[in-house]
This record gives C-alpha cells, sequence and structure tokens, in this order.
C-alpha cells in the first residue's frame, strides 16, 4: 500500500511526469528527493523508483523504466514482494537475449526464496520466455508469440517440415503480409512448386511496382513456381533484408535452399 | 504532460481558481482510495483530471440545450461562455459553430473551444461521433489472426491490434489530396525506397504516441493495406502487444477466469461508458470463465442501452470490421450477472470471466489529448497571446 507521504511527495515534485522534453527535469527533482531519502526510508525510495518504472513504461519509455525498476530493486526494502520488477525487467528487454537470461537467472532466485510467489501461471509464462515448453502446450494467449519465436528459430535452423507443420492456411486471407509470407516460403520449401497457390499473390497483383521485400520475395517466389527466370535475386532481397530488416535476414538464406 | 505540471504549481501557488480546486479534490481522491498495485498512480490521476474537466464542459452544454440556446458555447473550465461574446462571434461567421477543431479562425471562436483542454479535444474532425471512429476505412487492413490453434477467439497479437489501431484513429491526420514528398507506387526504386522510409518515420511516431500528418493515403485502411507498410504495421502490433501482454500487467488480468460478478462488470461497463462519452474507444481484456489465458483484447466502438440493459459493442480484430457500427458483436450483462461475448457464440461458451480495462487506456489517452491540443493551438495559431 503506498503511502499518503508518497502520494503527496509525488505530487510536490512539481514537474510534469514523462513528456520526453521535460523528463530530465523531472528526474532532477525526484533524484534530489531520493538523496534525501535514501538512508532514512529506503522503503519509500523504493516506491518512487517503481512509481516512476511504471509510468515510464506506460509511456513507452522501455530503457529507462528498466533502469527505474533496477533502482527500486537496489533499495532492497525486504518486505516488498519483488515479482512485478523481477518480470518487467525480463519483458522490458525481451530483445536483449543476455540479458533476458541474467534477469530469468534473477527471477529463479526470487522464486527459490519466496517460491509461494511463483504461481502456476507464471510459471508457465516462464517456460513460454524460456522456449522450454513445446508450441503445442503454450496457452493460447501465449501461442502466436511463441509459434513466431519457434518458427525463425526452427528456420534458421533448416528445419522446414517442422516450422511448417506450425503454420495453416487458414483465414490467412484476411492476414498480415509477414504471415503470409513466412507461410508462402515454407510451403515452398516442403511442398514444392506444386504447393497449390502463394497467398501473397493478391498483394503482388495490387501492386506490382512495389520493392517492399515481402512483396520482392513473393515476386521471386511465383516465378519459381512459373518457373520463369526471375526480375529478383536472393543477392538483392539479401541486400535489402540488411538494411531494412535485419532480423529477418534468414529468410535469403533459406531461398537459397529452393 | 504540461497539464500536470500547471496541476501541480496549482497545488504549491494555490492561485488557480477551478484547476486548484479539481487538483485538492484530486488528491483527497488518491489519498482516500486504495492504492492500485499495478497502475500508473500519476497518468491515473491525470486522466482523472482531464475526465472532470470534460464532464464539467459537457454538463455546461448540456445545460444550455436546456436553457434552449443552441449558441451557447463552454469555456476551458465548462462555464457558459458570455452571451454577448456569442452574439458577436455569430455575427462574425453565423454558420461556425465554435467546438473543437471547428473550421473557424481564432477571430471567430475563442481558442479554449477550439482547442479544449480537455478530451473533446480527441474528436477531430470537428463533429466526429465515437461511432465515426468504427469500420473498415479506420481499421487496420488485415485482421489479427485465424491461426492453427483451437481457441482462434483468443489466439493472436489482439491488444497490439487494438492499441495500434486506436493511436492511428487519434494522431493520424490523413489527407488523401496532399502530395507525399516521395511517390510510394513510384516505378523508380530509388523514390520507393525514399518513400518507404517516410512513411515508416510517420508509422513509428504514431506507435511512439505523437501526431502526424499523413499525406496521400485516405485512411489506415489504405495505408495498412500496402505491402511496404503493411509489414512494418504488423512488426509494430506485435512489439505493443508484448509491451503490454507479456509483462506483468498483462498477464495478471489473463489469467482471470472466474466470474467476477455482476457488481464488478456493472464497474467496468460504467468505465466504458464513461470513456466512451469522452471520445475515447477503450481497449478492455476478458479472458473465457474457466479458461485461463483464454484472453482476448478488443476496442469498444459505442453503446446501446435499451430496456434490457447495457449493451458494449464490440471492434473484434478477428471479425471483419465492415459492419462494426451496426453493433454486430456485443457484449452484455444478463440477470444472473453473467457476462457474455456474442463474439464467442461459436466458442462452447460465450461467458466472460475476467475483464478489465486495459491498463494503458489512462496514460495513452492523457497523451493522446495532449498531442492533439498542441497540434490545434499551433494550426488554429492559439500559441501566441490573442
Amino acid at each position: 500500500m503506498i503511502s499518503l507521504y508518497f502520494t503527496l511527495l509525488l505530487f510536490s515534485l512539481q514537474a510534469p511526469a514523462f513528456d520526453k522534453k521535460d523528463f530530465a527535469q523531472w528526474e532532477d527533482k525526484i533524484l534530489k528527493e531520493v538523496q534525501k531519502l535514501e538512508k532514512t526510508q529506503p522503503e519509500k525510495v523504493y516506491w518512487l523508483y517503481l512509481a516512476g518504472a511504471r509510468e515510464l513504461t506506460l509511456f513507452h519509455y522501455k530503457e529507462k523504466a528498466s533502469q527505474y525498476y533496477e533502482k527500486a530493486l537496489k533499495t532492497n526494502p525486504k518486505s516488498e514482494d519483488k515479482t512485478e520488477i523481477y518480470i518487467q525487467l525480463v519483458n522490458l528487454n525481451r530483445d536483449n537475449k543476455s540479458k533476458v537470461e541474467s534477469y530469468l537467472k534473477n527471477l529463479d532466485q526470487w522464486f527459490e526464496s519466496h517460491p509461494e510467489k511463483a504461481t502456476p501461471e507464471i510459471k508457465e509464462w516462464m517456460k513460454v520466455v524460456k522456449g522450454t515448453t513445446p508450441v503445442k502446450n503454450v496457452p493460447p494467449f501465449l501461442l502466436r508469440w511463441a509459434t513466431d519465436h519457434k518458427i525463425v528459430e526452427l528456420m534458421k535452423e533448416n528445419k522446414f517440415k517442422e516450422a511448417y507443420s506450425l503454420v495453416s492456411p487458414e483465414g490467412l486471407e484476411v492476414k498480415d503480409i509477414n504471415s503470409k509470407i513466412e507461410y508462402d516460403v515454407l510451403s515452398s520449401l516442403v511442398v514444392g512448386k506444386e504447393s497449390p497457390r502463394l497467398y501473397c499473390g493478391p498483394a503482388l497483383k495490387k501492386y506490382p511496382n512495389s520493392i517492399a521485400w515481402p512483396i520482392r520475395i513473393c515476386r521471386y517466389l511465383t516465378d519459381w513456381k512459373n518457373g520463369t527466370k526471375s526480375t529478383e535475386s536472393v543477392s538483392t532481397i539479401r541486400q535489402q533484408l540488411k538494411t531494412e530488416d535485419p532480423k529477418r535476414i534468414f529468410y535469403a538464406d533459406v531461398l537459397e535452399k529452393l | 504532460m504540461k497539464s500536470l505540471m500547471i496541476l501541480l504549481s496549482c497545488l504549491i501557488l494555490s492561485s488557480c481558481n477551478q484547476t486548484g480546486i479539481g487538483a485538492v479534490s484530486l488528491i483527497k481522491n488518491i489519498v482516500t482510495s486504495p492504492y492500485d498495485a499495478i497502475k500508473g498512480v500519476i497518468s491515473d490521476n491525470e486522466y482523472d483530471n482531464l475526465k472532470k474537466k470534460t464532464q464539467n464542459a459537457h454538463k455546461a452544454e448540456s445545460a444550455a440545450d436546456k436553457a434552449a440556446d443552441p449558441k451557447c458555447e463552454v469555456d476551458l473550465h465548462g462555464n457558459p461562455v458570455p452571451k454577448d461574446l456569442e452574439d458577436v462571434l455569430a455575427k462574425v461567421n453565423p454558420g461556425c459553430a465554435c467546438i473543437a477543431w471547428a473550421n473557424c479562425s481564432k477571430d471567430q471562436c475563442t481558442c479554449s473551444l477550439l482547442c479544449p483542454d480537455n478530451f473533446d479535444i480527441l474528436k477531430h474532425p470537428a463533429g466526429q461521433k465515437i461511432k465515426d471512429l468504427t469500420g473498415s476505412e479506420n481499421s487496420l487492413a488485415f485482421r489479427n489472426t485465424k491461426g492453427n490453434s483451437k481457441h482462434q477467439g483468443s489466439n493472436g497479437y489482439c491488444w497490439g491490434h487494438a492499441n495500434i489501431t486506436a493511436q492511428f484513429n487519434r494522431l493520424a491526420f490523413f489527407d488523401k489530396n496532399k502530395k507525399a514528398p516521395y511517390d510510394i507506387d513510384s516505378s523508380d526504386p530509388i523514390i520507393q525506397n525514399q518513400a518507404i522510409k517516410y512513411y515508416k518515420d510517420i508509422i513509428d511516431k504514431v506507435a511512439d504516441n505523437k501526431i502526424v500528418d499523413i499525406p496521400h493515403f485516405a485512411d489506415l485502411q489504405s495505408l495498412s493495406d500496402h505491402p511496404s507498410l503493411q509489414s512494418h504495421i504488423a512488426d509494430k502490433v506485435a512489439e505493443n502487444w508484448a509491451d503490454h501482454a507479456m509483462g506483468f500487467q498483462g498477464l495478471s488480468v489473463a489469467l482471470q477466469s472466474a466470474s467476477e460478478g455482476m457488481n464488478h462488470y456493472k464497474k467496468v461497463f460504467k468505465g466504458v461508458k464513461d470513456r466512451l462519452d469522452m471520445h475515447i474507444q477503450p481497449v478492455i481484456v476478458f479472458t473465457k470463465k474457466g479458461s485461463k489465458f483464454f484472453t482476448h483484447a478488443t476496442q469498444v466502438s459505442h453503446y446501446i442501452e435499451d430496456t434490457s440493459g447495457m449493451k458494449l459493442c464490440i471492434r473484434d480484430s478477428n471479425i471483419n470490421p465492415e459492419n462494426e457500427k451496426s453493433c454486430p458483436y456485443f457484449m452484455s450483462i444478463n440477470d444472473k450477472g453473467e457476462l457474455n461475448y456474442s463474439g464467442w457464440s461459436g466458442e462452447d461458451t460465450s461467458e466472460i470471466g475476467g475483464l478489465d480495462l486495459g491498463h494503458n487506456n489512462n496514460a495513452d489517452a492523457v497523451s493522446h489529448a495532449e498531442e492533439l491540443r498542441e497540434k490545434c493551438l499551433k494550426d488554429k495559431d492559439c500559441k501566441k497571446k490573442g
């Protein structure tokens, strides 16, 4: 429970919350307040940092939010539940593999000393984040995220049949172009030129001049299926992905397997 | 967050009138209410502040309507603008209604009416109704998912789909007739690449809660249909989903699968109605009764009240948005206090367990209102005194 003191403290800072241009001003005041309190009232400093971290998260300042959660942790009031902080640190840093691994270790340690905080559902979430749950057992709310990550992993390992088993053409007509390309590439790799249709086809027809990477891949697959020489090449697609969308450069590698 | 700055300054200086009174009352509310352990204390209070201003303005408008004075308007604090000023304005331009984003100059309407410091600023273009935000033209051109899960109503990036849609609906100013600096359909790859970069920057800004002008495209549907941009928008949807759903707050909501009872549902319905009345289509998160993690997030389009109670009309990212305005899919509470969603009628049960407003609603609405007001003040030349 937040204290009256804390509430009033927030409102006495006389500064805006987290507007980017005004944040330095807010932070300066909050840090001065922290300096005054850190030795005598660490639990209040903890709440101050925690509230700041939550607001920063809500306003999409992930890096700064992460720093504030870290600062809250460092104050280390023994009586407070740190589950939120550890989970948030994992999620805010989810694109940084080494950081995630380190935060997951911290979370494991926290649950070792506070097993009652590790609900079955949180354990489920941890398994999904760690990638230790087979996709078929992932709960529905987390399923697409887990599936998308698994498919990329399998494609990078050239396990195309396994990846293909995780995708479905159901409702694909109305899905986004990334999902269509993923399916079309996998079905071309696994089923071959006889695969029934390319779901990216209508977009290519509608935007024939487009040089977007999904359309270039679609054009390449279309020509490959038709047995005609393509105006696209794997090297130009690779070059484009390298510049525009490096996390998808594996597509260039798998197209070479066709 | 400038209004928060004003609010805080008022508290200290005790020299503001209505804003100061509002701030004191807000603090009283925080102190007397139990602190919600997973929400943002600052953004929630900023939201309450703007809510109060909006409701005051609406009350004053309603009082003016009752007094059969169709020309009467309200000022920044919800007070009626003096009649003599109205008369002057009417003489200057009889056809100019002094409402948010009206196509009138500051000589014709006061800046506080053109760019109100409340949630009415979300009503752009001028006179927009809540249902105008709904429908294909204001929706993403791709649906959430119909993957290989048997849980089709749940699997996907629904929360991100709803949030990104709301961000575009509020923050984007589309202008089909305005020429873009680069032609995205150019046959010249260099120009096309420049255009892709230009529009990707625009998309990034919207995802970061910033106002944007979007030339060349008529609406969200056409922008997000373009393959060069759809890929990027789909990535933003996935990222936004993970930001909300994979975090502590998202997990907490996804786990509530037991019935929460009539009182809770009515309270959430009231919160949704309040927001819709302030031109905010909120995002709600709900879980099928008895199925933890069978969780979905949608925007609420509008509501219908009749003898059977209130129906919340749902913008479901899994369903074609074409007929959304006629409320084909809705959520309602029955006499037994059970909550049902008609969009899940094909499932084994359409009964909902957990229901809550997305934890990002308030922070987003506050950010968007502030961004819009800044733009409005600039566009209407209201930044300078006079």
